[in-house]
């Protein structure tokens, strides 16, 4: 009884470790304890999504354009990156419209792109047997 | 410090002008890189830096040949259509 006690003390609720991965990517696995994990999945989803802010411009974020199913899909998608989308909307003029091009329909894939990533993320922390794979046999080599 | 600060905001009010060649087809190496170590990082169960590396390379290196078989494909198809 006095054995298991000092385990429970350990363990983190799983919940908030979502809640984290959501609002910042790789936050989830950080908190966990899985710090390599988490900073490689911050560095890599901070970076598609900065990229696609800076092909697209920052209007792609665009919360007030949501009327057709499509717009819709692409905004929530969006927010699923957490707190780098709502700086995202927060830092661009009420005003401007929207670009167009090849930049905003690449921008808008990155940051797309950029939030299933991390949604794969969020299910990873609430659900790491689903997605985890053992460690392949042949990358170890006998001496 | 400020004015360095702005220039590098400025960078992300405007969309970039990326024209139709076909080198603009080479934005797909970041998007790829950037789902390879995504993706590697979530599914190995015991992680590396020399393992995650070596993972991560694989399968840029996997996806990337795909796409080029995939446009190979893509292209034989074009010309056949063009000749009918």
């Amino acid at each position: 009884m006095a054995e298991s006690q000092p385990e429970q003390q350990n363990v983190k609720p799983i919940y908030l470790a979502g809640i984290l991965a959501w609002l910042v990517p790789g936050a989830g696995h950080w908190y966990l304890g899985e710090h390599f994990r988490g900073g490689v999945i911050c560095v890599a989803i901070c970076g598609i999504f900065l990229l696609g802010v800076m092909l697209g411009g920052v209007e792609i974020i665009d919360p007030h354009n949501i009327e057709t199913i499509t717009a819709k899909a692409w905004f929530y998608d969006q927010l699923i990156c957490g707190v780098p989308s709502v700086i995202g909307m927060l830092a661009q003029d009420s005003d401007a419209a929207m670009g167009f091009g090849r930049g905003v329909d690449l921008g808008r894939l990155y940051v797309g792109v950029a939030g299933l990533l991390n949604l794969l993320c969020i299910v990873d922390v609430l659900m790491p047997r689903l997605v985890r794979q053992p460690t392949r046999q042949t990358t170890t080599r006998k001496a | 410090m400020l004015q360095s600060f702005f220039v590098l905001a400025q960078l992300f009010r405007q969309p970039m002008n990326i024209s139709t060649t076909a080198t603009s087809l080479l934005w797909v190496l970041p998007i790829g890189l950037g789902i390879s170590l995504v993706y590697k990082a979530i599914k190995l169960e015991d992680i590396t830096p020399r393992l995650f590396v070596r993972e991560v390379a694989l399968l840029f290196v996997t996806g990337l040949g795909m796409l080029l078989v995939t446009m190979v494909i893509l292209l034989g198809i074009a010309r056949l259509a063009g000749q009918i």
